[in-house]
């Protein structure tokens, strides 16, 4: 599938303060994004996500590293090609929605007819348009946000903590727009230090931490790789010297720690003239795969 | 060139909603009805008290507005991070800087014409057409033009305080360096009097779009004046917005 990004070996150090003391932020990025990917870009905050992302839009140098987008190093055709929505976005007080997507458009020598209404309707601004940025909320100037990243339609997507600072309902309209691109075959990158986010966004993850990559991978594989124990629950029967997790009628629940005491449940079971009826990996969640990897990283740190 | 005029329409149409704008606009005008009433009460020609004090009054609210509106608002896209933004479009830093200095620069330009206008027509209502007021309109935009770029490339810093004295300061001693030049001449010690030449000449000499005397007591200037005045804008402008973009290209944002 085509490579639409390429960040490798990114390293970024800032000076800061008076004496400019220099404090590295990204030790060796590197991960790669897919047509029609959703990424989440994973970590907590100071972990260096929202700095990959200058790195690659080019709003900020890095010491080393390379960026290829479609192929390309970055430049004007290619940044052409993005939509950025940066954390907590502000725009220009005094111009209203509307005037400010037609001032953005014009960046990109106009956009096609009808296109910026249509956008404005698409993440709920169109009553709005007409009021000047500085009236609006939160919650909308992220929606505005997003519309002039997708304004110009764009191939790839950068999405920086699109999620932070919207009510429970202003989260779930935004994950409708996503998935919305996702169907157009947009290819997105999301960070996001809040992990049910990327789990219900994305397929594909990129756990950033102290600005290392320490786990990436296909979200569903690494979620049904990581099992941490199995339910099976058999009807008919009870077993002797193990513990019900539930019991409702005559079917009754085992926890099983690994795949022999799976089987170890399923011969009993039958022996006795049983039924199984289900048997249920439960994997670990993002949360705990996260965490074990930060600990894993700390420990070899 | 399409992303600087884009970015400069951005900071003219944003500039003149701004109340602080308005608010400058029509303290200037306040200012200048004033004049009136000061020419009534200071000896000597009331019409020409009128113009001496109305030219002040525009050259230091278009100053203000150079600082406090331009320098504002770049400092206001970086902290607030709008800049960010802008930057992922397809534009450059150097655009960027460019399309800031001609969109305050022009914001600016409408505002001394306006002022100038007025104080035009506070004049004529007594009966004079004091034609040299937008001559010396027109110098005085060369002039804002060069203080936008200076401006530009200290609100490129991040000490909002310190941008403000520095843009002040080249405005006062820009107005001094023909004084420290005629001043070198007196000091005896050869190095000290070459040091303090030299200096004179690094200083931006804005007495160069400075003909508020000439205007007001009707004395004729010489074309190559206005020629020398608009080359030397030229120059300064080409420098200070060149190390503008050299100092916006290394800050972090």
């Amino acid at each position: 599938m085509e490579k639409v990004l390429q960040v490798k070996n990114l390293h970024k150090t800032y000076k800061t303060g008076f004496l400019l003391e220099r404090k590295k932020v990204l030790h060796g990025v590197s991960f790669s994004v897919e047509r029609g990917q959703i990424v989440g870009l994973l970590g907590p905050n100071g972990a260096g996500k929202t700095t990959t992302i200058k790195s690659i839009l080019g709003i900020t140098p890095v010491d080393s590293g390379e960026i290829l987008i479609f192929g390309e190093r970055l430049s004007k055709s290619a940044k052409a090609k993005i939509g950025y929505l940066p954390e907590a976005p502000y725009f220009y007080d005094y111009l209203t929605g509307m005037e400010l997507l037609s001032a953005f458009s014009r960046f990109y020598g106009g956009v096609k007819r009808g296109r910026i209404e249509e956008v404005l309707s698409l993440v709920g601004l169109s009553e709005a348009s007409k009021k000047r940025v500085r009236t609006y909320s939160k919650g909308m100037l992220q929606r505005l946000g997003l519309a002039q990243a997708i304004l110009h339609d764009p191939h790839l997507i950068i999405l920086d903590e699109p999620m932070s600072g919207l009510d429970p309902i202003g989260r779930r309209e935004f994950r409708e727009i996503i998935n919305r691109l996702r169907e157009e075959g947009k290819t997105i990158l999301f960070s996001s230090h809040i992990l049910q986010d990327v789990e219900m966004i994305c397929d594909h993850v990129v756990m950033i931490y102290q600005g290392k990559v320490i786990k990436k991978g296909v979200l569903e594989e690494m979620l049904q790789e990581e099992v941490k124990f199995f339910e099976v629950t058999v009807e008919g029967v009870e077993l002797e010297g193990m513990e019900a997790e539930r019991k409702s009628g005559n079917r009754v629940l085992y926890r099983a720690e690994s795949e022999e005491q799976v089987q170890e449940i399923i011969k009993r079971t039958m022996e006795k003239g049983g039924k199984v009826r289900a048997v249920v990996p439960r994997a670990l969640t993002l949360e705990e795969i996260f965490i074990r990897e930060v600990g894993k990283n700390e420990g070899s740190a | 060139m399409r992303a600087v005029l884009n970015v400069a329409r951005i900071t003219i149409k944003e500039g003149f909603r701004d109340k602080v704008y308005l608010s400058f606009l029509f303290f200037a005008v306040l200012l200048l009805i004033f004049s009136i009433f000061l020419g009534m009460l200071v000896v000597g020609d009331p019409t020409k008290v009128i113009a001496d004090f109305g030219l002040a009054v525009i050259s230091i609210f278009a100053l203000l507005m150079v600082i406090f509106v331009g320098g504002g608002s770049l400092m206001k896209e970086i902290q607030k991070k709008t800049v960010l933004v802008v930057l992922s479009k397809p534009i450059n830093r150097g655009e960027f800087i460019m399309g800031k200095i001609l969109g305050i620069w022009l914001e600016v330009v409408v505002n001394i014409f306006l002022m100038s206008l007025f104080l035009f027509l506070l004049i004529l209502a007594r009966g004079q057409a004091l034609w040299g007021i937008f001559v010396q309109a027109g110098l005085l935009s060369l002039e804002m033009g060069v203080l936008t770029s200076i401006a530009i490339l200290f609100y490129t810093f991040p000490t909002y305080f310190l941008s403000m004295l520095f843009t002040l300061s080249f405005y006062l001693v820009g107005h001094l360096a023909p004084t420290i030049e005629k001043a070198s001449r007196t000091i005896n010690n050869p190095f000290l009097r070459n040091l303090t030449r030299w200096v004179s000449y690094l200083i931006p000499n804005l007495e160069y779009f400075n003909l508020k005397n000439q205007v007001i007591y009707g004395l004729k200037v010489p074309a190559s004046f206005y020629l020398k005045s608009f080359l030397y804008f030229l120059l300064l402008v080409f420098v200070f917005t060149a190390l503008s973009i050299l100092s916006f290209e290394k800050r972090e944002v």
